[in-house]
């Protein structure tokens, strides 16, 4: 299937769940219910609904995007560490019923005056305290951002071994030196052959490195004048 | 390159990672799991001590093994505590009655650490006029904090309440 269409199809799922579904919810909820929760637990609905909304605009794009990128690209361990991290700020923001700086707690205050009783302002306030939980989770997130790191290195080394298979085995060949015995014809500083024209000098050339020969330097040979060829032929 | 060598792709060309790779994300798997389980089991233990207690209290008002004693500085309510659960759960009750003026009038307060299968006491000292049968409690501002939590207060559950008598009285 085509890479894009099936970024596509991933990104219905979270729209369906956390955009569509809960504005539905909502729909059928009588307004005197959501007032009445608003009024005496302070729990705005609205509110919750459109940070779900929210929610799942973000969630829809992370997972096209993670579908749509290659293992090996960087965008890939991007995307999913990203959606690993808003997971985790969904569950804050549920377990807080809308806030998700209590970290891990539900409190829900209830004004006893609203219930009209002879009360002043009278309050009730249950709190569930969850930070257990959400330290955990957060530790096992952070591993799984160390996880999407990992396969993304290894895919970017299976990914170089690939492209080294496609291009073959002819375009190493200039980068290979040959170590010859050194004799008279080649004394020990000619014990070379020519990056360039894959050749040994000719006596008298000069023969010098070009770059770090430890790494990636090249073996050349400077003509003892210009006129002449410095490798044999 | 000695991971790479351990990273190949399997027929349908999909990428076959490391045994590091799966053994993190098996180890995750596993972290999660068990995390779930201790909380659960620290939800219930919390929810069990909370049970024992509302249950004493209320067998208190039919003559349950909640003591009222009367002392000469005032009253020692005596609650009692039955750990239950898998780990320690801490109690903590704390009450401040103030005057119309906000001046604190009593302040009763105590905290118990119960392991699961002991019993503790929660001793509440109120003083004295505050729970006598003449006491106008309704003339109290009252705030009160009432906290069952383990595993160091990471998990647990609270009650606060703040009660405002209105001018006309009236108690909670």
């Amino acid at each position: 299937m085509n890479r894009v269409v099936k970024a596509v199809l991933w990104a219905i799922p979270p729209i369906i769940l956390l955009v569509v579904l809960p504005r539905l919810v909502l729909a059928y909820v009588p307004t005197s219910y959501v007032s009445s929760l608003r009024s005496y637990a302070d729990i705005d609905l609205s509110s919750l609904v459109n940070g779900l909304t929210i929610f799942g605009i973000v969630f829809a794009c992370l997972s096209a995007l993670q579908t749509w990128a290659y293992d090996w690209s960087i965008a890939k361990p991007v995307a999913s560490s990203l959606h690993v991290i808003t997971s985790y700020v969904l569950l804050l923001f549920l377990i807080g019923i809308g806030n998700p700086l209590t970290f891990g707690t539900t409190r829900i205050t209830m004004s006893l005056s609203s219930f009209g009783s002879s009360l002043g302002p009278s309050s009730i306030t249950i709190d569930l305290v969850s930070t257990f939980l959400a330290i955990v989770v957060g530790i096992a997130v952070a591993l799984k951002i160390l996880q999407r790191g990992m396969k993304f290195s290894e895919a970017k080394k299976l990914h170089a071994l690939d492209l080294a298979e496609e291009a073959g085995p002819s375009q190493a060949a200039p980068t290979v030196t040959t170590v010859v015995t050194p004799s008279a014809a080649f004394p020990r500083t000619h014990n070379r052959f020519c990056t360039n024209c894959g050749k040994p000098p000719v006596e008298g050339a000069q023969f010098s490195t070009e770059g770090n020969i430890s790494v990636n330097g090249r073996w050349v040979c400077k003509p003892a004048s210009e006129s002449a060829d410095c490798c044999h032929g | 390159m000695s991971n790479a060598s351990s990273v190949k792709r399997n027929k349908k060309g999909k990428i076959t990672y490391s045994w590091k790779v799966k053994g993190l994300g098996w180890g995750i798997v596993a972290f999660e799991i068990v995390t779930i389980i201790l909380w659960l089991l620290a939800v219930y233990g919390n929810g069990a001590v909370a049970v024992s207690m509302v249950s004493h209290a209320f067998g208190a008002a039919t003559g349950g093994q909640t003591e009222v004693l009367n002392t000469t500085s005032g009253s020692t309510i005596s609650v009692p505590v039955i750990g239950a659960g898998f780990f320690p759960v801490s109690v903590s009750v704390d009450a401040t009655f103030l005057n119309n003026q906000n001046q604190t009038v009593a302040q009763v307060n105590d905290k118990v650490m119960v392991s699961p299968g002991q019993t503790s006491t929660l001793v509440l000292a109120a003083p004295n006029g505050l729970l006598s049968s003449n006491s106008t409690l309704s003339s109290y501002h009252v705030h009160a904090d009432f906290r069952i939590s383990s595993l160091d207060g990471l998990v647990g559950m609270g009650v606060e309440l703040t009660f405002v008598p209105s001018g006309g009285g009236g108690s909670s």
